[in-house]
């Protein structure tokens, strides 16, 4: 690192000076620095980011395009021998930006830090590199901004740095570190058998997954966390199955009723439907399950991506099954896939549940948390 | 026979409220018949252009007490919080856009999940909508919220609500 820093210093003195830099609206600019612009397969692929105020005033830039907190977004361009390399990392939702979530720079003064782009981009293949810091939004400069644009005069914040060439050699890629990572599943589609052929260390970029098993994993899970996923997994197939089985045999309990109200013919179908394909997803879908979110939350998905499923700081905190658990959660997330059940968040928690059941039925087979906790069925019903 | 109409409608709002549901959608709450007076919470929904080229789709939404007293805003399905799920209908060309962002699990609402507002006071929240439904194809686009607004007053529990509705509606088009 020292050696690293000690290059970053001599660039630094001539970059500033020789590269020319965009910021809309701004007195920023951003510079990107290597200490050497050739990788041995053992070095990560650190790149120094330089941020620095050019104006007579404080300036301020958001912090989520910056790498002051590691790289949180898709912040750079990076093209290998002329294509363009996929963002592996993070992508948050966040809230309205607000003071608090800007890096403040006196005039004059400039930032430095340091990001690994070999942990967000894939650098498994020998090659060179191209790689520009490329940030815009909105609110990079300002957190207001968006209500004072127009028609009119309207161009998006942005900062561009100059662009590095770095020549990388292939490594072998820890498939478990990755955020994300493609890999073809032409192969083996879902009719089975397409994972063969001693793939052994899982290279990325059109090669079959390394396990050849249907759960894959991103968003830096640890192994204990893989180990809690696929218990999960197991769990939530048990809840399903038993779920399914209710509902194919007719059954009109308590248990129906308390989740999804009053029974109906054209109801009960739907919710019979509905598990029928949960449970065959559960079952045999490639499921793709993401540790990155550090929210508060228990899990999220987007309904038209199936079937990755992100997990949250709430699924850590849930018992493995009851309600509100880790098996129910799968369950309930599984549910909002367009190709699965394409329920909806109507009410969240058993009352809400409960409420809902009695209130409108319609909506409740609508609810995911009523599949969920129908599959729960904690305390138990018949 | 004005009175007694308004003691029923009144009746009518009063049953609606009791027998709703801790949240709920748009249809939940509607159709609750006219309130006797005019809710001390407003909201609108805003856009800064009515037609758009080559810029993001934000959608402003506010909210006002304009009572005397200081009310709770539960910020699950509003704006308030982002888009964490299906939260405003967008038509384009008269047909449902389909919503492709995030669908988030979380625990039923807890005390921190309301948003107070003292009285006078306005709040408002802006989102980018483009992520979460294609608003990117030129023509004639509408919007308004799918939930109803859950609030209360401070100190007192019983779950008042804003119908979706009277947010009101924007239109706005997107050209190349």
């Amino acid at each position: 690192m020292n050696t690293f820093n000690r290059g970053l210093l001599r660039i630094l003195a001539l970059a500033v000076l020789c590269f020319s830099v965009s910021a809309n609206a701004s007195d920023i600019s951003a510079e990107i620095h290597v200490d050497k612009n050739w990788l041995k397969a053992s070095d990560d692929v650190l790149v120094a980011i330089s941020l620095t105020n050019h104006g007579k005033k404080p300036a301020r830039v958001l912090k989520w395009y910056t790498a002051a907190n590691g790289i949180e977004d898709s912040l750079f361009s990076v093209n290998r021998d002329g294509h363009s390399l996929r963002y592996l990392g993070a992508h948050y939702k966040r809230p309205a930006a607000h003071p608090g979530n800007y890096l403040n720079l006196k005039a004059g003064e400039t930032v430095t830090h340091i990001a690994e782009l070999s942990a967000v981009y894939d650098f498994s293949k020998t090659g060179d590199y191209s790689i520009r810091f490329k940030v815009e939004s909105l609110s990079l400069f300002n957190p207001g901004a968006e209500h004072r644009s127009t028609r009119s005069q309207f161009k998006m914040p942005s900062l561009i740095s100059n662009e590095l060439m770095v020549w990388v050699q292939g490594r072998e890629t820890d498939w478990s570190s990755m955020d994300e990572r493609e890999y073809d599943r032409g192969g083996n589609g879902n009719g089975g058998g397409g994972n063969g052929g001693g793939n052994g260390g899982g290279k990325p970029g059109g090669e079959d997954p390394p396990t050849g098993e249907r759960i894959s994993f991103t968003g830096r899970c640890s192994n204990g966390e893989k180990s809690t996923i696929l218990t999960a997994i197991d769990e939530a197939i048990g809840i399903s199955s038993d779920s399914q089985s209710y509902l194919n045999n007719n059954i009109t309990g308590d248990r129906y009723t308390t989740w999804f109200g009053t029974v109906s013919s054209g109801r009960y179908h739907t919710v019979e439907n509905n598990f029928t394909e949960i449970n065959d997803a559960i079952i045999n879908a490639d499921i793709t399950v993401d540790c990155k979110c550090k929210q508060n939350y228990y899990a999220y998905v987007y309904p038209s991506q199936p079937y990755k499923i992100y997990v949250c700081k709430a699924f850590w905190a849930a018992p493995m099954t009851g309600t509100d658990s880790k098996a129910g959660t799968l369950v309930h997330e599984m549910s909002h896939f367009d190709v699965v059940a394409g329920t909806d968040d109507v009410v969240y928690g058993q009352t809400g549940a409960k409420n809902l059941a009695i209130s409108s039925p319609n909506d409740a087979i609508k609810n995911a948390d009523s599949h969920e906790y129908f599959a729960e069925n904690t305390p138990h019903q018949n | 026979m004005i009175d007694r109409l308004k003691y029923c409608c009144l009746l009518a709002v009063s049953l609606t409220i009791i027998a709703g549901v801790t949240q709920g959608r748009a249809e939940t709450h509607s159709d609750s018949g006219p309130s006797m007076k005019p809710s001390p919470l407003t909201c609108h929904l805003k856009i800064d252009s009515s037609e758009i080229t080559d810029e993001p789709v934000i959608v402003l939404f506010e909210l006002h007490n304009q009572g005397g007293k200081e009310l709770e805003i539960l910020r699950y399905f509003t704006p308030i919080e982002g888009i964490l799920g299906a939260i405003f209908q967008v038509d384009f060309r008269g047909q449902a856009l389909e919503y492709r962002g995030p669908m988030v699990k979380r625990r039923a609402p807890g005390e921190h999940d309301w948003l107070t507002l003292a009285p006078g006071v306005s709040h408002a929240a802006s989102n980018e909508i483009g992520a979460a439904w294609d608003v990117g194809k030129p023509g004639k686009y509408s919007l308004q919220l799918v939930h109803d607004i859950q609030y209360r007053s401070a100190g007192n529990n019983e779950p008042l609500y804003v119908p979706a509705k009277d947010c009101g509606t924007i239109n706005f088009s997107v050209t190349n």
